[in-house]
């Protein structure tokens, strides 16, 4: 009996052996899977670019020796004339006239003279607002970037409110010649335009100098704003980033 | 038991290597498919007869260095004529400016840089021809958006109005980007990390995600028996700040020029 308890014992116990065997076989079988196909994309993504730029590297253009050009004094002398024409045009684009750069990402300007730097200071930008009012308008507050001129320069600038400056409100929209449209004392001492209605003007919210606030004017303090509009001229140039 | 599995293991790396081998084949055939198709596209390309004169195939380092710089000259000027900001890449001077007609307007600092061997691969008149006329950028993806508009809607009425509060101007979001220019070419921006020497955890995943699309539509090119397509890349490591001013500043459509050596 006790013979036949232990050969029993022994038969189950190898059964549950074998049960464990079998699991760890799959689970063994498994990570090799999955360690085979990691080890497949990390080789196609981490090791065939480098080895493809290194072939490339190694078998670059070769040129046949009939082609290749042994240059003579005279041809040193024709290229370089090209190139120094090619250079004086290029450098003859930035402007001696005052321009004024701004860089809308971080709210910053730049005013050159004479090709020099000679203020820098903050601004303040498009706010990236998309205004939707609820008769089907609306309006993108976004100071427009690439090259523009001074088209127009005023002193005590008097603002004449569109549309959107009621809808944001909440108020209704007036008629264009309604009293309401005209505020003053809110541009600073100086405007200057520079098409498409974008201005660059003073603001009596200098706090938020520095800031994307506007609604596509570049906002000025009243320094920055007075040395801007004496040395620009109607004509200068501006560049917006 | 464990010599078994690392038998099975070994067996396993087989195929794997195989397989590999034979993307590599098709990868350096994509390559030389994309050398003539590169050559092809600027062999055809109308230059004027000065810039068609100038480029000759030489030996003579000082020549080339000329022609380099008078290819990249009249890269600038033809990129002149557009108004809208263009974004110029000078590898020697390790600079990534902005330019708008001809105006730098932002200049910024390329910590690290890798530029393909594929321009090796190129003949050097065409590449010079090439490299004389800005390339045009076909499409952009990045991290962050290209344009962060806020949505508003307007009040009803008075009593509804709120009057705008502070934006917030917190700059957290990594900044990566990708420029798909024409013919076929890449342009990689990452933000180098604040600690040069820390490996950025973003940096990686965005490499690896970039690498993993290339991959990926290699293989969807293999199942469906088609060849493999082959991009030369650039990848650039910039200051987060200026990243993120050319990635605003550059339109959809910007034009880049290059110096490559």
């Amino acid at each position: 009996m006790d013979a036949v308890n232990i050969a029993l014992a022994t038969t189950d116990k190898d059964k549950s052996i074998g049960k464990v065997s079998k699991f760890n076989n799959i689970l063994a079988g498994l990570l090799i899977v999955i360690l085979s196909i990691i080890l497949f994309f990390a080789i196609l993504i981490y090791a065939i670019p480098p080895l493809t730029e290194l072939v490339m590297k190694v078998n670059g253009f070769a040129p046949p020796s009939s082609e290749i050009f042994s240059p003579t004094p005279k041809d040193y002398a024709k290229i370089k004339l090209l190139t120094g024409k090619m250079q004086q045009k290029y450098v003859a684009l930035t402007p001696p006239r005052p321009y004024i750069v701004v860089n809308t990402t971080y709210n910053r300007f730049k005013l050159y003279k004479n090709r020099r730097l000679i203020r820098e200071g903050f601004c303040s930008t498009g706010s990236y607002t998309l205004l939707k009012s609820h008769f089907n308008r609306e309006w993108i507050f976004q100071t427009p970037k690439g090259f523009y001129r001074i088209q127009g320069k005023i002193t005590n600038p008097v603002w004449r409110r569109p549309d959107w400056s009621f809808v944001e409100e909440g108020l209704p929209i007036p008629s264009q010649n309604d009293p309401s449209r005209w505020e003053a004392g809110v541009l600073g001492d100086y405007a200057m335009s520079i098409g498409d209605g974008y201005l660059i003007h003073g603001t009596i919210y200098k706090r938020f100098l520095g800031m994307p606030v506007t609604h596509g004017c570049i906002r000025m303090n009243d320094d920055d704003l007075e040395a801007v509009y004496k040395t620009l001229e109607l004509g200068s140039k501006v560049y917006i980033y | 038991m464990q010599k078994k599995f690392l038998k099975i293991f070994l067996l396993a790396c087989l195929p794997i290597f195989a397989l590999a081998l034979v993307y590599f084949i098709l990868k350096l055939v994509a390559v030389n498919g994309a050398v003539d198709r590169f050559q092809k596209f600027y062999s055809q390309l109308d230059g004027d007869d000065k810039s068609n004169a100038v480029f000759q195939l030489t030996n003579d380092s000082a020549y080339n260095a000329e022609q380099n710089s008078y290819a990249y000259y009249h890269a600038q000027l033809e990129a002149a004529n557009s108004d809208s900001v263009v974004l110029c890449i000078n590898f020697p001077d390790s600079t990534a400016t902005l330019l708008i007609k001809g105006v730098t307007v932002h200049t910024a600092k390329i910590d690290r840089y890798r530029v393909s061997n594929f321009f090796t691969k190129i003949d050097q008149r065409i590449l010079y021809k090439a490299l004389s006329y800005p390339f045009r950028v076909e499409r952009q993806t990045s991290s962050i958006p290209k344009v962060p508009l806020m949505i508003k809607i307007a009040p009803k009425d008075t009593s509804e109005y709120t009057p705008d509060i502070v934006p917030d101007t917190t700059d957290v979001n990594p900044v990566y980007f990708l420029l798909e220019a024409k013919p076929g070419m890449l342009v990689y921006f990452y933000e180098t990390p604040k600690n040069q020497s820390r490996i950025s955890f973003n940096g990686v995943i965005t490499d690896i995600k970039d690498r993993t699309a290339i991959l990926l539509d290699d293989l969807q090119r293999i199942v469906h028996f088609r060849k493999l397509d082959y991009k030369p890349s650039i990848t650039l490591r910039l200051n987060r700040k200026d990243a993120k001013i050319i990635f605003r500043a550059i339109p959809n459509d910007a034009l880049i020029i290059l110096k490559l050596s």
